[in-house]
Parts: C-alpha cells; structure tokens; sequence
C-alpha cells in the first residue's frame, strides 16, 4: 500500500489540479468547439455613442409579407414603402415615391419613384420592384412566400387594389387584369376598384413594402439571412441571431443617408414577460427603450425620475368581446347581448390598469369625426328590465355567461365577470385556455347550455374605413349573425377542398345573403355605399350609420380602450410614437453624446 | 456477450424507441388543438391589426407537405426526411431549416449544461463528504437543510434572484442576453444549484454506505491516515454511482431549460422547443423531441458503458442480464 503513505497535502492538490484541469478542457473544449461562433459575430462591434439598444420580440421571420411580429420591425426602417406615415400616423409624407398624383375619379394613383433611390447592393429601386413584390403578395397559397407559412395578403387586398382580390382567390389569373402596372422605371401605377380615403395610409402597411425580388427568387430560402438580406431602407440588417438578437447599420446606398444618425442598432429579442425582472435591462442600462406593462407602468408612474422617461400611446387598441355560437338559444337574443353590454361597468373596468378608457364604441374617439352618437350608455336598470323581458329575470334560468380567453393575463375578463354579477346577480366565469384551444374553440358551436363571448384585442388604423370597414368588418358581422346551424354548414363550405375558389366564394356569399341578419346586410350595404362616396360629409355620415346600426347587433361589445407605454432613455432623441403596430420609425432617432 | 453484441442490441433498441417517440409526438401533436396558421395569426403583433376574415388560411402552409396530403402520409414525408438528419424548414421559422436551427442552439444549451454540471460536482463533492464524515452532527443537519432547499428552488426562481441581486442591486453582472462570456455567469449558477444539491445528497449517503464497507474498515485497522484512507479508499468508490445521476442530469440540462432561457434571454434549444409546442410547428418539434430522445438515450447507454468500465462487477452481471432472461 504505497499510495497511502504519500502526503494527503500532495494527493488532495494533485487530485485538485487535475480536476481543475479537466474542468478547464471541458471549457475550453466546449468554447473551441463551437468557435467564436457561440455568442455571435460582431456582438462587441465598438461604436460609443451612436448605438442605440431597444427591446423588441422575437423575430422568427424576416418577411414583410408573412404575418408574424418581423413585419413590423422591417417597416420601423429597414425596407421603405412608396410612401411613410407623418408624425402623427393622420397623413403619409413622401418615402420611395418622391410624388404622387391622383385622378379625379379617385381610382387611379401614379408615383414617380426618386431615381436615387437605391438598395442596399447598389441596384436601383425601381418601380418593376413594387410591381414584382405585389404580385408575390397576391400570389394564392404555395406559389410565395416561400410557401411555408400564410401571407399578409388577406389585409392587402383591403387596400382595394383593382382585381387583387380575386387574384388572390384563384377566381382572375391574368396579373394583367390587376392594378398593379410598372409604366417606366420610375413610375408605378396602381388603379383601386373602389374609391378609399385611407388608401395612401393602407400602402404603409409592411406588407406593401418592396422586396429584392432578384434575391427572393434566386435564393428563395436564405434571401432574409444575413449577409444575404438586402433592404432599401435606413438600416440593413447585418446581423440576426433568432431569441438573441438583431443588428441593424445604416444602409450606405440610402437616398437619404445624410439624414440616418445612429451608426448601430442592437435589436434585443426579448419574449414578453410578466416577471418582476423584466425591467432590469431598461433599469441596468443594457436597453435604451423597452415596451411596459401593467405593474411596471405604475411603479414608473411613481417613480420621480422614472416618470418622466415613461410615454404613453394612447387609445392604441381595443379590447371586445364577441359572441361566440352556442347549441343554447340565450345569445341569439339581442336583449340578452345588449343587457350584458349596458351592465359592464366600463369605469371601474378602466381603473383596474394604468392608461385604460372605457370603450364605449369598437371605433375609438381618436377616429377624426367621432361623436357619442355611437356610444353604449350604460343602465343597469334597463339590463336588468331587458334580462327579465328576454325570460330570465334576475338571471334565473340563464346559463353561466363565459369568457373564453386564450392570453396568459385574466385580469381584465376577471373584472368583467366581476361587473356582471355584481350588477345584474348572473353566474359567469372565466374559461380561462391555452392559444390553440381559444384559435378552435372561437369558431366552434358551443355544446350545452355553454354559452358567452371570446376575449379579443384589435388595433388598426383611427380611420372610418379602417375601424367599420375592416375591423369586425360588414363580413365579419354576417358571419357571426349567422345562426349556429346555418354557421356549421358555412364552415363546411369553408373547409371544403373540393370546391374550386370561384365556387367556394360563390356558395359562402350565397349562405351570408339568405341566412345572416338583416341589419348586418344593412350594414354591409351602407359600407359598400360609403366606400363609394366621393362626398367627405356624406361618406363620414354613411360610416356612421353602419357603425351605430353594428353597435345596435351588440355581437361585438366594446370594452376598453388601451394604451401603450414605452419607457424611454433621456439620451434618446427624435423618438416620434404613432399608435400603429411599428410605434416608430429609426430613422429620426439619434443618441446623445 | 461482447461489448459489441451488447452496444447492438441497446442501438436496435434505441432506434425502436426513437419510432415510438416520433410516433406519440406526432399523434399528439394532431390530436392538440389549435394549428400554426391560426396560432400565427393570434399570437403575432400583426393579428390584433386589421380585419381578418374567418377563412381559413391552413391552405397557405403546405408547400412540402402539400395542401391534400393526408396525415399519415405527412408524417411519413416527415420521417423519411429525418433518417437522413433533414427535418427540413421549421414553419415558424421559415426561412431555416430545423437540423440548422439544432445546430445553432445546441451548443448554447449544451455549453451551459456541461458548465452548470461541473460547477454542481464541484460543490457536491465537498459538501457531501463533509456532511457524511459527520453524519447525524449539527452540520451535517445543518447542511443537509441547505441541500434539500437548493433542491427545492427550482432554477428560476434562483435565476430570478439572482437577476435582482447581481444586476438590478450591485450592478455587477448583465441580466441576460447572449453577447459574450459574462452572459455564463448566471445562467450557470442558476443552473448548477438544483443538481449541486441533488448530488450532494448522492455523495453523502454513498459515502456513508461506503465508510461502513469492511475494506475501509479493514484499511483503517491497519493503522492507515484516516484522511487516506477516505479519500483513497472510501471517496474514489462512493463516486462511483455518481457517474449514473450525474449523466441523466447532463442530458436534461442539455435538452435546454425553458424558463432560465426565457429569463436571461439566451438562444439555447429549450426556448425552440417551448415555442414549437405552444405553436403546433410540427417539423420544429419533432425535430427537437427526436434530438432529445437521441441526447438522452445516448447519455444513458455512454452512462452505462462507463459504470461498466469502472465496476467490473457490473461489466458482468449487464451483459448477462440484458438477455432479458
């Protein structure tokens, strides 16, 4: 037995060093086997003061046609549209498209692109480009957009684009026939069916963005991976690292480069959190802005110095709820939905989080023309007499009324149940469920006696068009008047794959004309007859009529409406916030030395 | 029975089990409500934008899979992808490849693994035979009360804390993020605490058991250093069922940790994995599951072979036992 003789003093460092020499070869080897590569590539790339550091999501996607949050990163300054939104996201100034002309009749835009206008390659931004990246956009299912995932063609075709509709259905196959026309290198044609007041504020939408169609198509997998990705834009991207992070340097190409300032902009990509450290990086200086919520808002709110870095968005989104098809009669009655409606206590609702107003109409009050002829007046005297004349006085022999919620936070529909039992004594409760069980549940006839609404969010444009004419649109409206049967042979048709587009279109259009209600045809007439309406005063009058007639259906209720807050560094300057889902754009920001 | 007849028949059963994991996860996967397009819609910035109609967009998915392919068939198309290492492009990140995505994130994750498991077998060791040497004293209580509460904090709750310690009050360290080495330091620590104690508790009753074997005994009649004979006799052998919890561990760090990731915002695969199951990407998750099914059996087999090469004694008895007899 040698060994036990040697030194315990000797054997416990032998045995130490060698263990701490493993453990540095596994470093090491773990480090050199991933190469420098483990945390990126330029990550520590010196550039003092002109760095900006901002907190957004996750991007997964780095393609303004596909509908995921990368959409609205492009837009803040990496790719330029025809034309941008002003300072207060009312008006659009002029981006790619240095002027534009329209025609008396409303329908025909032409924009002459600045000829100095370049990509981030080099190549010119011509108008081929435009024309190109919206035939992609319009393209059906499998044929763009790398065929993976959806496109953001169904918002598009809103714009009103001649024919882009049908394009898009498979029903019209001749791109000819749609408004889109290159007509020289530098000027771009696009003719509307119908004429839209909100059409020039539509094209500042992502998915209107250009795309480097030579790059998509030559390489339609590794176009959006840098140091392939191309953008005529302020910014480029040089750098993506998915969950991480994304580096953005200004675009050297850029017709406007003299007026891009910052000379970095790490991107961080941070899943939402509600934990009680998701400030941290703001407060630690590793973010220069950063999106709050709830119980951050009013901790900055209290803070001295903190307050003052806090800025709010107001009226940005609107939270509803909607009625969801039940085998149970009850909210078929629209004395049923409208008693549920003027008993939610909107004010005490509001004051559950910071920047909260009641909703009282789906089109928000920042809608240029608003009034409250729309608005829901709350009584709960006449709730009460409206449950009680619809044979359930007093709530008896009502089912429980649900809230099917698919978000993490029930704050808010918690307060809501809250409010109906409290002032009209009903049952209701929270049916709190995972995403994909709210994505089927809300389209599904409820079994039983289940009956309620699901919870929503919209956000869009503070327009007429936008807020009567495609949020809860006039087809939204007849789809959800439909009775539950009428509905479940509408969804037959819908997932029917036999059906050709144009005989699909034709047999739904034919279910919504006979069976849904005949206000939401009313509805559907007045928006049609307003979209048509040169007359400003008349048109405004006509959306009017559809919005109070849509409130009056009570199958959508409004709720809140719903600010924003970004808390903002001091030494950030230029920031202009715009309630649209990009907030801001880059380019006017800078740092201060 | 040779090694290699041994290793065959535990790769044959390796292959079996990685069909039933892709199997029970693509059933799974079907019978989840809720699918990418309509998830893609509700959970992304855009959705809560503009009027989208109830039509359904599934058709748009398929390009791979084609818009009519039947299920089984998919799965199929799927599989015979994946025997050749292409699981080709995630839906949600569609413009990468899920074998591209693994490669990415795995040696982020496995970085941190390997890291907080040596950092726990760090701690473990000394604090286990510390507590075992004096067994039943007021330390060995003492420190056993602290092992059972690192057992019980789970890892992100101590992340948590120490995002508030080390960032928000002494401002010592970044919360999170994935720039440079000092991003290690939490994760790690984090991390390294929950298996630190479950080893420590390994350590002291395999000591324990190991300081009442009669070699020991034996060693110390003779007259040897007790200090000796404990770490040359008592130590090195109570190690040794260590190699076998300290593995599976690896493994499951390795496979990524979801909330840590969430938390200090680091690229690793557990945030992937996570993020293809709350979405239904199918070829996201079932590349991932695979590769973790694979991670781990292949862990436990090189476990295995490693605690044959240490104890002779088990080298025998698991050939012959694995007959099945």
């Amino acid at each position: 037995m040698r060994a036990s003789s040697v030194p315990l003093a000797g054997q416990t460092r032998r045995d130490f060093l060698r263990l701490s020499g493993l453990t540095l070869a596994a470093i090491g080897g773990s480090w050199s086997l991933t190469g420098c590569g483990l945390f990126g590539d330029d990550s520590k790339a010196a550039d003092g003061q002109s760095t900006l550091k901002i907190d957004y999501v996750p991007v997964e996607v780095l393609d303004p046609q596909v509908i995921t949050n990368g959409m609205w990163i492009l837009s803040r300054g990496i790719s330029e549209g025809l034309v941008a939104q002003n300072e207060k996201g009312d008006g659009v100034v002029p981006a790619v498209a240095s002027e534009w002309k329209v025609s008396d009749d409303h329908l025909t835009y032409t924009f002459t692109l600045r000829d100095n206008a370049q990509w981030s390659d080099g190549k010119p931004v011509v108008a081929q480009d435009f024309e190109r990246t919206y035939k992609r956009l319009f393209t059906p299912a499998g044929g763009s957009a790398g065929g993976t995932t959806l496109g953001a063609n169904s918002y598009q075709t809103a714009t009103g684009i001649k024919g882009a509709q049908d394009f898009l259905a498979g029903v019209l196959t001749d791109w000819a026939q749609v408004g889109v026309k290159a007509t020289g290198e530098h000027e771009l044609v696009l003719t509307l069916s119908n004429p839209n007041p909100d059409f020039l504020l539509a094209l500042t939408h992502p998915a209107m963005l250009p795309l480097p169609m030579d790059l998509v198509e030559s390489k339609p997998k590794d176009w959006q991976n840098p140091p392939n990705y191309v953008s005529n834009g302020p910014y480029t991207v040089t750098e993506w690292v998915a969950n991480s992070r994304l580096i953005l340097t200004p675009n050297a190409k850029y017709w406007d480069r003299d007026n891009v300032k910052l000379g970095r902009i790490q991107v961080n990509l941070v899943e939402p959190s509600a934990a009680a450290t998701a400030t941290v990086p703001y407060e630690n200086g590793e973010t220069d802005l950063v999106q709050l919520s709830g119980p951050d808002v009013l901790r900055f709110q209290k803070d001295a110095d903190l307050s003052k870095q806090l800025k709010q968005t107001e009226n940005y989104s609107i939270l509803y709820l909607a009625k969801l098809r039940s085998q149970h009669k009850a909210m078929e009655d629209v004395r049923v939905r409208k008693a549920l409606s003027l008993a939610l206590d909107r004010k005490t609702l509001a004051g559950v989080q910071p920047g909260q107003q009641p909703g009282v109409s789906l089109v928000t009050s920042r809608t240029a023309g608003w009034d409250d002829s729309i608005a829901i007046k709350e009584d709960v005297a006449e709730a009460k007499r409206l449950l009680a004349e619809a044979g359930y006085p007093n709530g008896q022999g009502l089912p429980p009324v649900r809230i099917l919620v698919g978000v993490p936070d029930t704050t808010l529909a918690d307060a809501m149940v809250d409010s109906w039992t409290k002032q009209l004594g009903i049952k209701a409760s929270v049916d709190h469920v995972e995403a994909g069980v709210y994505t089927e549940r809300r389209w599904q006839v409820q079994k039983g006696n289940y009956i309620g609404f699901y919870y929503g969010t919209f956000a869009g444009l503070p327009t007429w068009p936008t807020m009567v004419g495609s949020l809860w649109s006039p087809k939204n409206v007849q789809e959800i008047s439909l009775p539950s049967d009428q509905w479940q042979a509408y969804q037959a048709v819908q997932d029917n794959k036999n059906l050709k587009p144009a005989e699909k279109t034709q047999q739904l259009n034919a279910i919504l004309a006979a069976q849904a209600s005949k206000p939401a045809q009313d509805i559907a007439a007045l928006v049609g007859q307003a979209a048509k309406e040169p007359d400003d005063a008349k048109r405004l009058g006509l959306y009017k009529q559809a919005a109070k007639l849509r409130e009056e259906q009570y199958l959508y209720l409004p709720v809140l409406w719903l600010s924003l807050f970004h808390a903002v560094k001091p030494k950030v300057q230029g920031l202009q916030l715009r309630a649209y889902p990009d907030y801001f754009y880059l380019k006017p920001l800078s740092v201060e030395s | 029975m040779g090694l290699a007849v041994y290793i065959g028949k535990r790769a044959v059963r390796l292959v079996l089990s990685m069909v039933a994991v892709s199997i029970l996860t693509f059933t799974l996967l079907q019978l989840a409500p809720g699918n990418f397009a309509d998830l893609q819609r509700v959970n992304s910035g855009a959705t809560n934008f503009g009027g989208v109609g109830t039509e359904s967009m599934v058709g748009e998915l398929e390009s791979r899979y084609g818009a009519d392919v039947p299920v089984w068939k998919q799965y199929l198309i799927f599989m015979k992808g994946a025997v050749v290492w292409d699981f080709g492009p995630s839906y949600k990140y569609a413009s990468r490849n899920v074998q591209d995505i693994i490669a990415e994130a795995f040696p982020v994750s496995a970085t941190l693994a390997v890291l907080a498991v040596l950092l726990a077998l760090l701690i473990a060791v000394p604090v286990g035979v510390f507590a075992a040497l004096r067994q039943n004293s007021k330390s060995d209580h003492a420190t056993m009360f602290a092992v059972t509460l690192g057992h019980a904090l789970p890892s992100y709750l101590t992340a948590a804390f120490m995002i508030l310690l080390f960032s928000a009050t002494l401002k010592l360290l970044p919360s999170g993020g994935w720039n440079g080495p000092e991003d290690l330091v939490l994760p790690v620590l984090a991390l390294s605490l929950g298996p630190a104690a479950v080893l420590a508790r390994y350590v002291r009753s395999s000591m324990l058991e190991t300081l009442r074997e009669e070699y020991v005994t034996a060693a110390l009649a003779k007259g040897g250093p007790r200090r000796t004979v404990i770490v040359r006799h008592a130590l090195r052998n109570s190690l040794i069922p260590l190699v076998t919890v300290a593995g599976p561990l690896l493994a499951a760090l390795m496979t990524g940790t979801v909330f840590v990731e969430a938390l200090l915002r680091i690229p690793g695969l557990g945030l992937y994995f996570a993020n293809a199951a709350a979405s239904r990407d199918m070829p996201l998750l079932m590349g991932t599951a695979l590769f973790f099914a694979l991670i781990l059996m292949v862990t436990n087999l090189v476990v295995d072979l490693i605690y044959g090469l240490l104890d002779p004694r088990i080298r025998t008895v698991g050939g012959g036992a694995d007959d099945g007899h």
